[in-house]
């Protein structure tokens, strides 16, 4: 899953950033609200969590562009006013939820985990695919109740494709979602991490979780 | 607890009864006299009756003779009397029954010819009021017969009496009738006054109730300015100061909303970064990121807190002055502030008039200088300059400090001082907490002096501080 940052205090951005990505999330961050909206307007992030007193754009504005852009994204308000109208303002605009400054970085990551359920559909933290259970708050997939051990990346293709289930993934929309500006992507990224993902899912003799349908992506195979 | 309304009533009460009172009595001392005088008329009505029968006969007899139909009233029980002495006055020569019963008599001194009128009291205490005259005892014979020529005019005193009880009970009753309509005017003029003072009042009666219910520092909504024009000024002064009031109170939750907003993001900085390196604490590089940022933040926060206090305790100004080398002090503040931000790469250029000395108060003016500078550096273009210069005048010593502003524009000019106050909303440069032109303010105000800020058409910010003559001399 990816995310957006827009925050001007840089340490409480960069704190952020860790964390997210701590949490398996890919993060981008934005200082202003105008580099904010240009890249939330660019890229099609699943959660942006967005400072109301920006420089330069109002996190209010933000909100209210991103919204009349048609970008579906999930928005959290993250600031430090805390009046009533304030808050129903950001939500009135578009924002799906917010939180006052300081918070608790762990319900920071529950609310994110919500807004996700809300964006693709869910209801719960846990996610069943055939015998395997995701669970999202943990990060952990279990076969049949025994965990399979996932790297960070394997999993959160895993996630993605758990929550697109019943779709035809491509590799630029794993791309898109899984992976932030930092990280520098080769051309067989995404192969590679399926390939991984398909070796540690699959067992001998069976039909692989993931069918790949040649030059549209890739599905998860739920029967 | 005393009233306006009971206070106009009582004194409206007391001049009307007092006016009452003195037209009152004079027309009781007027009726008083009339009574007085009818009763002396018929007084000197029964001196002339006695005197008209009071005669001289043939033998030498003198005596008064009494007619049977008013023999009662100078009865012994009767309520008048008269007497007839001698011409000397050591004789009485005839007296009423009640006077020749008790063997009383009455005394008239120096009778003349002229009725004259004078009071006795008799030995049973009773008080009468006697008419008494000199005169010659006319002829009491026979109408048709003329007086023996050897009889000769006999002069006699004659004194006629009242019993003054009745004008005394007479006298009383109107005294007793004056008394009563003086109190029944006063109460009514009381009465009176109470409704209407209460009536003209009810404007002013309406606007301390309305105080009651809602009191001027909780109250929203204006006072009514219609009605008598003296409430009307009321209202329009308490309007004023409910102005005054709710303007102070709206800059205080301003203020205390914009330094809780200060204290919040330095405050999720701390939290956030401590949680997201204690969700790695394996990590020892984390810790001590986390432990570095903490650090620095906590110093930021204690700056902002001590600016706060000292805008708080408003300490400046209140040392003695003493003697400042403005161009030392200038340069020094500077060269700290530069140390600070050598990036910016601003220069200072301060003019040879600074090269004075004025006396203030040091750390005052230490406080003001440094914070004008301050906002100078943190705002001011990279590289540019920024000028200071000093004036002597007349009447005042002027100190200029001028920057380019770039992004101000002029309607900024009039928040500059406002606590918190930025630019830009958003409080994203944490090296100062927006409190530093208002501090400034703050020891302008201290040391008696005036800061003025203005913004040229060619965006420089001048800051203009004048001081008057008597304060810094």
């Amino acid at each position: 899953m990816r995310l957006l940052v827009i925050e001007d205090s840089k340490i409480l951005r960069e704190s952020l950033v860790v964390g997210l990505r701590d949490a398996g999330y890919a993060v981008d961050s934005a200082a202003d609200g105008e580099e904010g909206l240009w890249a939330a307007r660019e890229i099609d992030y699943d959660v942006l969590i967005v400072d109301a007193m920006l420089p330069k754009r109002h996190g209010f504005e933000v909100v209210r562009e991103v919204r009349a852009s048609g970008r579906p994204g999930a928005i959290l308000m993250l600031t430090a006013l805390q009046a009533i109208h304030d808050r129903i303002d950001a939500l009135d605009l578009g924002a799906d939820d917010y939180l006052t400054k300081p918070f608790d970085f762990g319900e920071l990551l529950a609310r994110v985990r919500a807004l996700l359920r809300r964006c693709y559909g869910q209801s719960s933290e846990k996610i069943a695919i055939g015998p395997f259970v995701l669970d999202t708050a943990r990060k952990r997939v279990t076969r049949d109740g025994a965990n399979i051990p996932l790297r960070p990346r394997e999993y959160a293709v895993f996630e993605y494709l758990a929550r697109r289930r019943g779709d035809v993934v491509s590799a630029s929309d794993l791309e898109t979602h899984l992976y932030d500006e930092s990280t520098e992507l080769s051309s067989n990224t995404i192969e590679a991490a399926i390939s991984m993902l398909r070796k540690n899912l699959d067992r001998p003799g069976e039909s692989s979780l993931i069918r790949t349908r040649r030059g549209m992506g890739y599905e998860l195979i739920c029967e | 607890m005393s009233t306006l309304r009971a206070g106009v009533a009582r004194r409206v009460a007391l001049s009307v009864g007092a006016s009452a009172a003195l037209v009152l009595l004079l027309l009781y001392l007027l009726l008083r006299q009339q009574l007085i005088m009818q009763f002396d008329d018929e007084l000197r009505a029964d001196l002339r009756m006695i005197a008209n029968i009071t005669n001289v006969y043939r033998n030498g007899d003198l005596y008064v003779n009494l007619d049977a139909d008013v023999q009662v009233d100078y009865g012994e029980h009767g309520d008048k009397l008269y007497e007839v002495l001698d011409s000397d006055s050591t004789e009485v020569v005839d007296s009423s029954p009640l006077l020749e019963e008790k063997g009383w008599r009455v005394t008239f001194p120096h009778p003349r010819d002229q009725v004259a009128i004078l009071e006795h009291t008799l030995t049973d205490g009773r008080v009468f009021r006697l008419a008494g005259r000199r005169m010659e005892a006319q002829w009491g014979g026979d109408e048709n017969t003329s007086p023996p020529k050897d009889l000769k005019e006999v002069e006699v005193i004659v004194i006629a009496g009242r019993d003054r009880a009745p004008l005394d009970t007479a006298l009383w009753r109107l005294a007793s009738t004056f008394i009563a309509a003086e109190l029944v005017f006063a109460l009514a003029a009381g009465f009176g006054a109470f409704h209407a003072a209460s009536k003209g009042l009810t404007p002013l009666s309406t606007l301390t109730a309305e105080l009651d219910k809602s009191p001027i520092e909780v109250r929203a909504r204006p006072f009514a300015e219609a009605g008598p024009a003296e409430i009307g000024s009321v209202a329009r002064a308490l309007n004023r100061l409910l102005g005054r009031i709710n303007m102070t109170m709206a800059r205080e939750r301003r203020f205390l909303a914009d330094a809780a907003h200060e204290l919040n993001t330095p405050l999720a900085e701390l939290r956030t970064v401590n949680d997201v390196a204690l969700l790695r604490s394996d990590s020892i590089e984390r810790l001590h990121h986390a432990a570095t940022v903490s650090r620095d933040v906590a110093a930021k926060l204690g700056e902002t807190l001590k600016t706060l206090f000292a805008l708080s305790r408003g300490e400046a100004g209140i040392e003695p002055s003493r003697a400042i080398a403005i161009g030392n002090l200038l340069r020094e503040l500077w060269a700290n502030a530069q140390a600070r931000l050598p990036q910016r790469r601003l220069v200072l250029e301060a003019s040879a008039s600074c090269d004075v000395e004025w006396y203030l108060p040091p750390t005052a003016m230490r406080g003001l200088i440094k914070n004008l500078i301050d906002n100078a550096v943190a705002h001011a273009p990279s590289g540019s300059t920024v000028r200071a210069s000093a004036l002597e005048k007349r009447d005042a010593k002027i100190l200029i400090l001028e920057n380019a502003a770039p992004d101000l524009d002029a309607e900024d000019i009039s928040r500059l001082f406002e606590p918190f106050w930025r630019k830009e909303a958003a409080h994203t440069d944490r090296g100062h907490a927006g409190l530093g032109l208002t501090l400034a303010q703050d020891y302008a105000e201290a040391m008696r002096a005036s800061i003025v800020a203005v913004l040229t058409p060619e965006h420089i910010l001048r800051f203009t501080l004048r001081w008057p003559l008597y304060v810094v001399d």
